[in-house]
């Protein structure tokens, strides 16, 4: 009995042992990955007019305020082409129960391990179709690797990182540098947001 | 009624276990303290482990502990070890509660809190394996994120922590070791509810099984340390990756799936515990009602109130005139279990239709219907027990009652009485009694003298109690036959010879302890 409970003791010790770091090899660490990640603010577009006297009458005294807005949000998307395959769009979905919060973005691609092109929009989609970022770059991802797409601070360009970028402390600077085509819809997009025309007029402004 | 499928299983296990380590060190039985004392290991372990972790250097600080040959290597490994045994004994308690019917009526708060418990451990657990950092922290995080996004509850998508966009941040870890600190607490809180109906709740297991388990998890730890994994990189996928088998099975299942079904999984689980209790009442039996006391005949003693398992019985003043207090059953409380019968001298209370005096009458069909000679040995026991198998195996008489801890010692009497030459009783484990107590206090009661006790005009002798689950059916017909063999020999002795000496002095001496009470 002796030598039962012993034995008993460390099978079952020795199997707690062995559970407590079971091997496992998750599916797809030998494939690479395209990360699409990052955060940012909705442009708004708002419509204000003035209310009418025949308006203010029907209200309260404290519900009178002098002007009656409008809001409307513009759709995004995200097209992604990876070498010749054709071009994959993606709306992108904004945050909250009311879709009134920033935008996130979180996609990812699951690609062969090697040099690949890759080409990204962000595309906003209200009165017009607008670019406000794109990226055209060739990159080279390891087995295991993931790449990451993301916008800088700014919210202005697309940049590349990958576990070297950030062990190295930065971003891939030849990769994440955006051509001139996207330099020039980002002014021309901020141009656009900063436009005031006075209370009664359509403006625009950051959520 | 016969034994259910799970519990007959539950026995063959118990029965190996037991040849192994005997049924009063037998660990299985003290699952339930086994779980809590795991806990303590768990705090005292984990209060060493938080003077070295360090927020800003989460996988650093843990690589740093365990670089501590001496001490912070082994006690990182019995955290580990002790967290992972407290699912196993938690998991063996759910079962032997759902096995052996003890979750319904009274005992659904135990059980529904049970299953809170159990999904805080879980939490207590993920909180822990995140605060490493390592590669196993990184699948289990970015899986918990996934699977949290799916409802709509966040603002922002938590997934998006995990993506490389930027460093994890230090309050990410501050509130994971918050959790970590916190759920505990809740767990020592839930704890006391758990056992609120049980009378003596026994919250820490036998020594000799305490430093068992302690120390066999403390020796595996030194002997086979636990390794660091890789640390976390969220811009690389883990090649191979040593996962925690308990509390991470689930990642690796998941991880192909949409989150939807996996929620659905989880609420179907959920639920079904929880409604445990529901689903195994009606098919137990029909229910007795809870027991009622007969004010005329309780002397008012109070050993009905010690002896409830659930602390259902409280003293009242009497209502018929007469002076001193009554016993009350608060039917709330409940489980008509019936070890108030048992504890009754004067038969004064018991849930309808197994009181002592039932139970007496059943004895008297048992005797008319059999022709019982000094030769033949009645066995008492319950349907759950390895009597039923004796008595359809080999034959032996069977005299079967509710439960061995609500038989009253005048059953054990009147057998004698009835021409039987020897009672051998079969009860439940004593540590595994479905009635909790009953089968000590039975003992007691046989032996040694506690209220209802077996008077000593009966030959004490002729009458044993075996604990045998119904997976020792064996062990039990070795019983059997020595006891009868004992009764042969007795049997053979001359009328002088035959005088109890040693129960008569027995039943003197706990006269004489009543009379000075």
């Amino acid at each position: 009995m002796k030598v039962g409970w012993i034995l008993c003791s460390a099978a079952a010790a020795l199997a707690i042992a062995a559970l407590a770091r079971a091997p496992w090899i998750p599916a797809g660490h030998e494939q690479a990955w395209l990360r699409f990640s990052w955060r940012m603010n909705l442009v708004a577009t708002e419509a204000c007019r003035p209310r009418t006297d025949a308006e203010l009458a029907e209200l309260p005294v404290h519900m009178r305020t002098p002007e009656v807005c409008t809001s409307d949000l513009a759709d995004y998307f995200l097209v992604l082409r990876i070498d010749t395959a054709s071009a994959d769009t993606v709306a992108l979905v904004r945050g909250g129960v009311k879709g009134d919060r920033p935008l996130f973005v979180l996609e990812e691609r699951r690609i062969r391990p090697g040099t690949h092109d890759v080409q990204v929009e962000l595309v906003r989609a209200a009165a017009a179709r607008t670019v406000l970022a794109s990226l055209d770059t060739r990159i080279t991802v390891r087995s295991g690797e993931i790449v990451l797409i993301t916008l800088d601070r700014d919210g202005d360009r697309l940049m590349v990182r990958s576990a070297d970028d950030v062990r190295a402390g930065g971003t891939s600077a030849a990769a994440g540098q955006p051509n001139r085509r996207d330099h020039d819809d980002d002014a021309e997009h901020r141009a656009e947001t900063r436009e005031q025309r006075g209370p009664a007029a359509q403006r625009k402004h950051f959520r | 009624m016969k034994p259910n499928a799970a519990y007959r299983a539950l026995a063959r296990v118990d029965a190996y276990v037991n040849r192994a380590y005997t049924a009063r060190w037998n660990p299985l039985y003290h699952s339930g303290a086994i779980a809590v004392a795991l806990l303590l290991v768990l705090i005292g372990t984990g209060v060493y482990l938080l003077f070295f972790y360090r927020l800003g250097a989460p996988y650093e600080s843990v690589a740093a502990i365990n670089g501590q040959a001496w001490s912070g290597r082994w006690i990182r490994g019995l955290h580990r070890f002790a967290s992972d045994a407290t699912l196993i004994a938690v998991a063996v308690h759910a079962f032997r509660m759902y096995a052996q019917r003890r979750s319904w009526g009274p005992r659904a708060l135990a059980w529904i809190s049970g299953v809170a418990l159990v999904g805080l451990v879980l939490l207590s657990g993920w909180s822990g394996y995140i605060l490493v950092w390592d590669a196993h922290a990184q699948l289990l995080a970015t899986e918990i994120a996934r699977l949290l996004d799916a409802v709509p509850v966040f603002s922002e998508p938590l997934s998006r922590s995990f993506s490389g966009e930027y460093e994890v941040p230090n309050a990410f870890f501050f509130i994971t070791l918050f959790l970590h600190i916190a759920l505990p607490l809740s767990i020592g809180l839930l704890i006391w509810v758990h056992v609120a109906r049980v009378a003596r709740p026994v919250l820490l297991p036998a020594r000799p099984v305490l430093w068992g388990v302690a120390g066999t998890l403390a020796l595996i730890a030194v002997v086979w340390p636990l390794p660091m994994e890789r640390a976390a990189d969220l811009l690389h996928m883990p090649e191979a990756v040593g996962i925690d088998g308990f509390f991470s099975f689930w990642v690796p299942i998941t991880r192909g799936l949409s989150p939807w079904p996996v929620w659905v999984a989880v609420l179907a689980i959920t639920l079904l515990a929880l409604a445990v209790p529901w689903l195994t009442r009606p098919r137990l039996q029909p229910l007795s009602a809870p027991a009622t006391v007969n004010e005329r005949a309780c002397t008012g003693c109070e050993q009905c109130v010690r002896d409830c398992p659930y602390d259902a019985i409280e003293m009242i003043a009497r209502t018929d005139g007469r002076d001193g207090s009554v016993a009350k059953v608060r039917s709330e409380l409940c489980t008509s279990c019936g070890i108030c019968v048992g504890s009754c001298p004067p038969m004064a209370i018991g849930p309808g239709g197994v009181t002592a005096r039932d139970q007496l009458a059943e004895v008297r069909a048992f005797i008319a219907a059999e022709t019982l000679t000094e030769d033949n040995v009645v066995i008492v026991g319950c349907a759950w027990s390895a009597a039923r198998v004796e008595a359809e195996r080999h034959g032996a008489r069977l005299l079967t009652v509710p439960c061995v801890g609500a038989m009253h010692t005048s059953t054990v009497e009147l057998l004698l009485r009835g021409g039987a030459g020897g009672v051998l009783v079969v009860g439940c484990p004593e540590h595994d009694g479905r009635t909790r107590e009953g089968v000590t206090w039975t003992a007691q009661r046989l032996f040694q003298g506690r209220r209802a006790d077996l008077k000593a005009r009966a030959d004490a002798r002729r009458v044993r109690l075996v604990q045998a689950n119904v997976g020792e059916c064996a062990r039990l017909h070795d019983a059997v036959l020595a006891f009868g063999a004992d009764i042969d020999a007795l049997n053979n002795l001359s009328e002088e010879e035959r005088i109890d000496l040693v129960g008569m002095c027995r039943s003197n001496g706990s006269r004489r302890s009543e009379a000075g009470r």
